[in-house]
């Protein structure tokens, strides 16, 4: 019974991370960059919801609703202000560029809102509710069910819808999909905008357990890797998969030592990057000479 | 020699500057011993991401490791500085060479995420390693001392620093124009390639690594009984930033490069201190809360700023400045 307690804990955890690997292997399907930003537009998203929640005195489904918007234009403008200009750069500037905006991203969320710890709300309360002598707290409900949603949701928008296909293409073959007729540039822009949401549910679904600061996603950001890694990184799917189950592997080293889980989580990438690169479920992307 | 001229100018500058500096300057000594052992250890990231095109985002990890060895030869085991010095960069190469061979598997994106990872996680194992880090309190390395003469000044220790820096600059300007130094700019520039002419993989990259790590533990044992007081949580991610930060506004590939980015890096913050202190003296801070905040972390967004202007505007970093001055001069006089 402790183990299965464990294992759902873990299972919530890991939807969280889950969320955020997603916002990650998204971006890099389509646009080829691995986002080390990724982690701080989280944050950023969050503490803008938190100042909707509690300077403007928003309702909490607002508050939400309208930090989305603004993840997915912030994810948007980054994109058209930073990475378009380096469209055509090598690997590695792209990479320093993702760092740089990390840098950036982390400082001015200090400038704006200090670095004290700040409480962030919880989306719901109330007791846990027991089940088959199983504990589900209600915040571990949600965010189970907020990720199970999200992921539907994307599932469904990759598959049929025509942004969807439009990003299929532009992942596959930008220059083929262009030919096609499809605006590539506005489908990476929209692309980092939905990365940009993905982010930041992730930050707000976070912020209840780790409270709100500037440094809040820095341990997200590397489970979020592993678990990208974990899953293949050019898989939607896998990103899930690597995301749950890095989340129960993850708590039950924390049994044992709790300030071993990252360093875990740096084995399993290595672990896995040299057993099996391409993850569980991606693809390995071999270079033609 | 004009293509080496600010390179002869800067070393004859960093042989003086110390003696030179009024005394209400002394302060500018410890900042240069800083940056000194910064450069050494950009250097040895250059060789590994500007020359063989292996990017590590968590070098810090290394610098670790060089200081804790250190630290713990001269505490444990009784051997002096002078011994613990090498043995500290050896340590860190063998760390480095063992990264190596996972990294063969990896290259871009996935070597970038694993050496996060181990950037993160080798500060964390060491703080649980308690009884030779002192964990969260840290660990207090004394000053060396060599026939008399004590080291905890600034002034000669930053003499053996310079040393220092020479002789790596100096092994470093040696190992890129060898075979091995063109294996490695082989190897970045298409791998298949330089495997296809007979390049083995598996002995550069591992010896890249090896070689960078090297570096690192070097300017780790340097910087440890620099400072005098050392806790895992100082090799952060932070600190392996700000080593990337140099070398890529330096100039990637660029041994001066790593110096001057240093050099500039280390003086960065403190310019901005300086501004600091005179706005919170004028009383600007206490008016604006919102401008208190922003000097509390200016330097990190400056840094961020530079990394993406670098990248879209000077790729090949500040060295290419001259470069660019001399080609301007040149097409003017053609004119």
């Amino acid at each position: 019974m402790i183990l299965a307690q464990q294992i759902i804990s873990g299972l919530a955890t890991g939807s969280l991370y889950a969320l955020a690997a997603l916002g990650l292997v998204l971006i890099f399907k389509t646009s080829d960059v691995v986002n080390f930003a990724q982690g701080e537009m989280a944050m950023f998203g969050t503490f803008f919801a938190f100042t909707l929640l509690t300077t403007a005195g928003l309702p909490y489904w607002g508050a939400f609703i309208l930090a989305l918007v603004f993840a997915a234009l912030f994810g948007a403008a980054i994109e058209r202000v930073v990475l378009r200009p380096l469209s055509k750069a090598p690997l590695i500037s792209v990479l320093i560029a993702t760092l740089g905006l990390f840098q950036i991203i982390n400082g001015v969320a200090g400038w704006i809102w200090g670095y004290e710890l700040q409480p962030f709300p919880a989306a719901v309360s109330g007791a846990p509710i027991a089940f088959a002598g199983i504990i589900f707290t209600l915040q571990n409900l949600l965010n189970m069910g907020v990720a199970l949603l999200v992921m539907l949701g994307f599932f469904l928008l990759f598959k049929y819808s025509i942004l969807g296909i439009a990003m299929r293409a532009v992942a596959e073959n930008r220059v083929a999909a262009k030919l096609m007729g499809v605006p590539t540039d506005r489908v990476l822009a929209i692309t980092w905008g939905l990365g940009g949401v993905l982010a930041a549910t992730a930050g707000i679904l976070t912020a209840p357990v780790t409270n709100l600061d500037i440094n809040m996603m820095a341990s997200l950001q590397i489970k979020a890797f592993t678990a990208a890694v974990l899953g293949g990184f050019t898989s939607l799917p896998g990103a899930v998969i690597g995301g749950l189950t890095l989340g129960v592997l993850e708590n039950l080293v924390g049994q044992v030592n709790s300030q071993l889980q990252t360093p875990f989580a740096f084995g399993l990438i290595v672990l896995v990057l040299v057993v099996r690169p391409g993850g569980l479920l991606g693809t390995i992307q071999r270079k033609k000479v | 020699m004009l293509k080496n001229l600010p390179a002869l100018i800067g070393l004859a500058v960093l042989l003086v500057l110390p003696q030179v500096l009024p005394s209400e300057l002394n302060w500018m000594v410890l900042l240069l011993n800083r940056a000194l052992i910064f450069a050494i250890m950009a250097i040895g990231l250059n060789l590994l991401t500007g020359f063989a095109g292996q990017i590590s985002i968590g070098h810090a990890a290394f610098m670790a490791v060089g200081a804790f060895t250190s630290y713990g030869l001269g505490k444990f085991v009784g051997i002096p500085f002078w011994g613990a010095l090498p043995v500290a960069g050896l340590v860190a190469g063998l760390v480095g060479y063992g990264l190596g061979f996972p990294a063969l598997r990896l290259s871009g994106h996935y070597l970038a995420i694993a050496t996060l990872g181990f950037g993160v996680a080798v500060p964390q194992v060491l703080n649980i390693w308690e009884s030779l880090t002192g964990g969260w309190t840290g660990v207090k390395p004394p000053a060396p001392y060599l026939m008399g003469i004590s080291f905890r000044e600034d002034r000669p220790y930053y003499y053996l620093i310079l040393i220092a820096l020479f002789l790596m600059a100096g092994m470093a300007v040696n190992v890129v124009k060898s075979r091995t130094g063109r294996s490695f700019i082989a190897l970045r520039d298409s791998e298949v390639a330089a495997q296809a002419m007979g390049i083995s993989l598996t002995k550069y990259k591992t010896i890249a690594f090896a070689l960078s790590a090297f570096y690192a533990g070097i300017g780790g044992s340097l910087y440890a009984h620099l400072i005098n007081y050392i806790s895992p949580h100082d090799f952060g991610l932070g600190m392996s930033m700000e080593l990337f930060t140099v070398i890529v506004l330096g100039g990637l590939a660029s041994v001066n490069g790593s110096i001057v980015g240093a050099v500039f890096m280390t003086f960065l913050p403190k310019l901005t201190e300086r501004v600091s202190i005179a706005l919170q003296r004028s009383g600007a801070f206490d008016q604006s809360p919102f401008l208190s905040n922003v000097f509390k972390n200016f330097n990190q967004v400056l840094t961020g700023i530079i990394l993406i202007l670098v990248v879209l505007y000077l790729p090949l970093g500040l060295v290419d400045l001259w470069r660019k001055l001399r080609v301007a001069v040149a097409a003017k006089g053609v004119k």
